[in-house]
């Protein structure tokens, strides 16, 4: 059975190709006449207009937006995702395998801990201290619970006062 | 139909390629005594930039982190809470807090006297603080969101309450800063009198950002990310960042640059924000996670699926004041990710402007500056304690 196509894109055009006349559609659009003979522009800009600094300009800011606007189409494309992936992959392996060369050769060397031992101490650190902090608000609240038992009233929902800072007076700048 | 051709073109073959080159070349433009002229005025306008090469090193050696005298009123290593000292009258009793992003410095909203956020808000008569995240270490990089908001975020508004006497304070959140601001009101809504979200993402449903498209489960595996890199590095934020706009980024600013180098005024914008620009922070990658996993890929915060700790987030809890800024040319944070806000928060007072900028522009533009802060101030301080009666 013969496939039919009912795609409505256009003809596929070489990216090159396709990015120029963009610019000189823009340019065009921007005051700048397009050149004789250039296929699909027809008509022919004034060459004179070409000689002035504002003319070059508006070609210039003219290419900058087709060029960004190309680049901005070939990130969204899956090659470009896909080489992205690729590079966060290899980024990702040599960290791994730096860190593991460090953990294993370097620390026995020195006798020293590594950023993942450290990492690893922190984080138990931190998970006890959540623990704890936990734990102090709990007691808070049946402390909280027992004064409002004793004195009949509800404490008042004040915020806490604040622990004490490490003020430090910056310099005028 | 014949069509007239200058004298000097060559003549069009039908089997010859389509080049660009040969064609955009204006042959019959070309004046050898005008060619001559150009190559003059050029080599003089070198001549130029180049004598103006010490002033730019001069600019480049004064560039400074904020404008605004302050100091340091609590420090959390490596959060700060800093205060700025102003010289106008005190008209509000309503403090402002700034809350910026974490991939960022935040003196950008007070990067130079006249462009800056935080004296618009110090002129209109209020006390301004600003929290600072710091820089932080390998022992950060497991804090999550919940640490940061319900952690080093509460206790800088307790603070900030205790140093002022006031009840309550205006939140002012700058991109994702914007997203931790609604969703600290949404938990402490009566802590907060109004909120300012500056270009904040809500709602990652769109398919316009290019992050959005960099960060699809597909091809970014955030989990093996930061299980790898722990902190995520500030090199793979500041050029993610960068590659949006490569061409304004890599080529543009660089010819503007050019063009505009023996301007003294435009050096010292230009180095102010490439100091900036160029001061990349890493993040936690636990903070990371969450913002990538939760928002970015999950859009879970619009749907109430946000989970911060134990609890998931609910916008719906919003019910003071909300101002909503957009920039119509941000590449960063869509408008169209921030004016969802408008139909899950319960607020009956609810404000959108929109400025003609980019992200950074809503921060430190002129055009901002002159229509959008003094109208957000207004706003505010119409919704503020007058100082009297605190």
């Amino acid at each position: 059975m013969a496939e039919q196509s009912t795609s409505t894109t256009p003809p596929a055009v070489d990216p090159i190709t396709a990015f120029w006349r963009d610019m000189w559609a823009r340019s065009s659009a921007a005051g700048v006449g397009p050149m004789p003979g250039m296929p699909g522009m027809p008509g022919m800009g004034d060459p004179a207009a070409f000689a002035s600094p504002e003319a070059l300009k508006r070609m210039q800011s003219a290419f900058y937006d087709a060029m960004a606007q190309y680049a901005e189409q070939y990130m969204r494309t899956p090659q470009f995702l896909e080489s992205m992936k690729k590079s966060m992959d290899q980024a990702m392996q040599l960290r791994q395998q730096m860190d593991g060369f460090l953990k294993s050769n370097m620390a026995t060397a020195f006798e020293s801990a590594t950023g993942g031992s450290n990492a690893e101490i922190l984080g138990a650190i931190r998970q006890s201290s959540a623990q704890l902090q936990a734990q102090i608000a709990k007691i808070d609240q049946r402390v909280n619970e027992l004064e409002a038992a004793v004195t009949g009233k509800p404490k008042a929902a004040k915020p806490a006062p604040a622990p004490p800072a490490a003020t430090k007076k910056n310099a005028k700048r | 139909m014949t069509q007239s051709t200058p004298p000097n073109t060559p003549p069009a073959s039908p089997q010859m390629p389509f080049n660009p080159f040969a064609q955009a070349f204006p042959w019959g433009a070309f004046d050898p005594a005008a060619a001559g002229k150009a190559w003059q005025t050029e080599m003089e306008t070198m001549a130029k930039k180049l004598g103006a090469m010490p002033k730019v090193l001069e600019a480049a050696m004064k560039a400074k982190k904020g404008a605004t005298p302050h100091e340091v009123v609590m420090t959390e290593a490596p959060v700060k809470l800093i205060k700025y000292t102003g010289k106008a009258d005190k008209r509000h009793g309503t403090p402002v807090l700034f809350v910026f992003a974490m991939v960022n410095r935040p003196y950008v909203l007070d990067l130079l006297p006249n462009k800056s956020v935080v004296r618009q808000f110090l002129n209109a008569g209020f006390d301004v603080y600003m929290i600072d995240w710091g820089i932080p270490t390998p022992s950060d990089a497991s804090k999550t969101l919940n640490d940061y908001i319900e952690g080093h975020l509460h206790r800088a508004v307790e603070r900030i309450l205790a140093d002022t006497g006031s009840e309550q304070v205006n939140l002012v959140g700058y991109c994702m800063g914007g997203t931790m601001s609604a969703i600290y009101t949404s938990l402490h809504q009566d802590l907060v009198k109004n909120l300012i979200l500056m270009a904040a993402p809500i709602d990652w449903s769109s398919r316009d950002s290019l992050l959005l498209n960099w960060t699809d489960p597909k091809y970014f595996d955030v989990d093996a990310v930061v299980d790898t890199f722990g902190l995520i590095p500030p090199q793979f934020l500041g050029n993610s960042f960068a590659m949006l706009k490569p061409v304004a980024n890599y080529f543009q600013k660089w010819v503007g640059f050019y063009d505009k180098m023996d301007d003294e005024r435009f050096l010292e914008d230009f180095f102010a924000m490439e100091v900036w620009s160029n001061d990349n922070i890493p993040i936690s990658g636990e903070v990371y996670r969450d913002f990538v996993k939760y928002g970015f890929q999950q859009n879970a915060l619009v749907q109430g699926k946000f989970p911060l700790g134990n609890k998931k987030v609910n916008l719906g809890n919003i019910t003071c004041p909300v101002l909503t800024l957009t920039a119509d040319a941000d590449h960063l944070v869509l408008p169209c990710q921030s004016t969802p806000l408008k139909d899950v928060v319960s607020s009956t007072d609810y404000t959108e402007l929109s400025v003609k900028a980019g992200h950074i522009g809503l921060s430190v533009g002129s055009r901002a500056h002159k229509e959008i802060w003094p109208k957000a101030t207004a706003w505010m301080g119409e919704r503020s304690t007058p100082v009297d009666s605190e």
